[in-house]
């Protein structure tokens, strides 16, 4: 719970500051105002203050929550417990960062070794983060995913996709035309 | 009765441009697509008609926007065979379901259930769409004479109402809300012409797309979440073996419980209408007031009684037909879903509001005639389909959530050919994870970015119009009328839970 709320404090002071410095970049437009007419400005001028207000609100409400937790709570009673939460947030964590990270290195790499080979390695990496067992059913539906969502996309609803560059562009035309694509 | 008569004869009109082979394999589709998202839990309604999204681009506008709405109809319904049969609701609409209709498949009573969900789907939908034929044309017609004033205080309530409704902490719905209001100011500024928060990127100049926003915060947020759970969301176990079918109860039964079938369809419209509620608030609603007011039944409900199933089914479905309603005629959606639906129109060209009958009425009573096509073939699926979707959600989570990811950013990407819209899919992905952990509502920020604009033009305008004179929100009679309830169920959302408290002389500094 403690985890849980010093997150959002983290969270909402996160935002309190981020809302600081738009609200200073609000006030920098440039553009010719004109006497007694509103300006391009205060419509986000009027939504950062109400994030500020709020957010700085949510600090001091959840510091004051926290503390009073933090006095109250029965720290021998609860550490067994804590300490198995604790053992299983670092795992959720694990599986949670591997995800962002292979998502990352897919759109970093789409554009660059092409739709066909970064999608097929990331299914696969994706399913192996998710803890599926099975590698057969990893390879199949990786490979095979991949080829319907290229016939799907490309044959039926006309939509383009990364096709890579140099050698990885070459591959994927190569690919394209086996499949009848053009 | 001239102008029932235009209708009843646009929409016969509508019936046949859509009988063909093309649009009735896209409905069909569109309502596999949406029972199977919806029944599968973890997924939702929206997510189905975000992964539809990027399929429509190539099509004709009607085949797209039919598609996207069989996909909502049906979502609204799929998710009712998990809640009924195993105790897990598909989507949180069907929450209120599985409290009596589990307990009637423990009681060896869970065909009849399906029965009576089934019914509800069909009258609730079909309620819903005579009154949306009815009432839209005269409504657009009314909203012509509208002016910015109007409009800002139809947007004011839909923002209001999302507030207040179906969110359960009031300050984190405004900072959700206010984020996406921000995020719709990014951009060229179309009164003045500025650049505003955009870096000097040039990608940024066209502003940050909603169907981004609604991707992200939706569909890869959540994905992101099951990986942070592991995937150990409950699924179906083997040794479940409830008996699967569909029994139809008897009509003489049905007449019987029409009032309930009246109610929470009647309702489940209304709610439906207002922007930013949508079907589960619907479902709850009707639930809700189905246990105060519901007769001589209302003690039997959560033991097993059908009008618990009755109530909040017909109001779900009937939901979808209120919400078309003020994403046509008005052009502001009044769930994600319409949302998509709008985003849909407008990459087509089309600006759904008071003057697209006179442009597209045809396309519109098209669509019209798909509801009522959609929710009949809805229930014929219903009754034969429901084996194989409860086999298909025996599937591996692990590999549907990574497939997901991979239509969400293909969607992205399709969007402009842009891969920078993914990037953003990206970031929009883990702002709403995190909004999703610290269990900020996610509807605010979604109607905030839709709406932002429409809300800024229209504020502006009207000030430099009435020369900045606020007091003429509060002297046109709609604008004035709407505003006051507004800031009426704001007041009331946020003074009773204080006064609730004091009451029981449990406050808090939080509260």
């Amino acid at each position: 719970m403690n985890t849980q709320q010093r997150g959002k404090i983290l969270f909402n002071v996160s935002l309190f500051f981020i809302s600081l410095v738009l609200y200073y970049i609000s006030t920098n437009f440039k553009y010719t105002k004109i006497p007694g007419r509103l300006g391009p400005d205060l419509w986000p001028k009027l939504i950062l203050i109400i994030i500020i207000i709020f957010t700085a609100y949510d600090i001091v409400l959840g510091i004051i929550n926290l503390k009073k937790k933090t006095i109250g709570k029965n720290i021998s009673a609860s550490n067994e417990n804590h300490q198995e939460k604790r053992r299983e947030g670092k795992n959720n964590h694990k599986f949670l960062i591997l995800g962002l990270l292979a998502t990352f290195v897919y759109i970093l790499l789409l554009p660059i070794i092409g739709f066909i080979i970064s999608t097929v390695i990331y299914l696969a990496g994706m399913m192996k983060i998710g803890n599926y067992k099975r590698r057969d059913v990893i390879i199949c539906s990786s490979l095979i995913g991949t080829f319907c969502l290229i016939v799907v996309f490309l044959k039926i609803a006309y939509l383009s996709l990364p096709a890579g560059i140099g050698f990885f562009g070459n591959f994927t035309y190569l690919i394209y035309s086996l499949l009848g694509i053009r | 009765m001239d102008t029932l008569m235009n209708i009843i004869l646009s929409l016969g009109n509508g019936l046949i441009e859509i009988l063909n082979p093309i649009t009735i394999a896209l409905i069909i589709i569109g309502l596999l697509i949406g029972l199977l998202t919806s029944a599968l839990p973890g997924l939702t309604l929206i997510i189905g008609v975000v992964l539809a999204l990027p399929f429509t681009y190539s099509m004709n506008p009607t085949n797209a926007i039919v598609l996207l709405t069989a996909i909502y109809l049906a979502g609204t319904y799929g998710g009712a065979f998990p809640a009924i049969l195993y105790k897990i609701p598909g989507d949180p609409i069907h929450v209120p379901l599985l409290w009596d209709g589990y307990p009637m498949t423990c009681q060896g009573r869970g065909a009849e259930a399906l029965g009576w969900t089934l019914y509800a789907n069909l009258f609730g939908g079909i309620f819903a769409a005579i009154l949306m034929v009815l009432v839209s044309e005269p409504l657009a017609k009314i909203a012509l004479s509208f002016s910015s004033p109007e409009y800002f205080a139809i947007v004011f309530f839909g923002l209001s109402s999302v507030l207040v409704l179906g969110t359960t902490s009031f300050r984190d719905a405004v900072v959700s809300m206010c984020i996406g209001l921000f995020i719709a100011t990014v951009g060229v500024d179309a009164m003045f012409g500025i650049n505003r928060f955009t870096f000097d990127t040039k990608f940024l100049l066209a502003g940050v797309d909603w169907l981004i926003v609604l991707v992200g915060i939706y569909a890869v947020a959540e994905i992101f979440s099951r990986l942070e759970t592991g995937f150990q969301s409950s699924g179906l176990k083997t040794k479940d073996k409830a008996k699967i079918e569909t029994a139809l109860p008897k009509l003489k039964d049905c007449q019987k419980k029409t009032p309930t079938f009246l109610r929470g369809s009647f309702l489940g419209t209304i709610i439906g209408f207002i922007p930013g509620a949508g079907a589960t608030v619907a479902a709850f609603i009707s639930y809700g007031l189905e246990k105060q007011y519901g007769g001589k039944e209302k003690s039997k409900l959560g033991k097993g009684a059908p009008e618990g199933l009755i109530s909040s089914q017909s109001a779900a479905t009937a939901s979808v037909g209120g919400a078309l309603i003020p994403m046509l005629t008005l052009g502001i959606p009044g769930s994600g879903a319409t949302a998509i639906i709008l985003g849909a129109f407008m990459l087509h060209g089309i600006q759904p509001g008071p003057g697209i009958f006179h442009t597209n009425g045809n396309m519109i009573y098209a669509i019209y005639a798909s509801v009522f096509v959609g929710i009949l073939l809805t229930s014929i699926l219903g009754l034969l389909a429901v084996k194989p979707i409860v086999k298909i959600l025996k599937a591996p989570e692990t590999i549907i959530s990574a497939f997901i990811m991979v239509l969400c950013i293909i969607g992205a990407f399709a969007l402009r050919n842009n891969i920078y819209d993914v990037w953003l899919l990206f970031l929009f992905g883990i702002i709403g994870f995190f909004l999703h952990k610290f269990q900020y509502p996610l509807s605010p920020l979604l109607l905030g970015t839709i709406l932002g604009q429409i809300a800024e033009r229209n504020f502006l305008t009207t000030m430099i119009s009435y020369k900045n004179d606020w007091t003429i929100f509060f002297l046109r009679p709609i604008s004035g009328a709407l505003i006051i309830i507004s800031i009426i169920s704001i007041v009331v959302a946020l003074t009773l839970p204080l006064w609730q408290k004091r009451k029981t002389g449990k406050i808090t500094p939080s509260q």
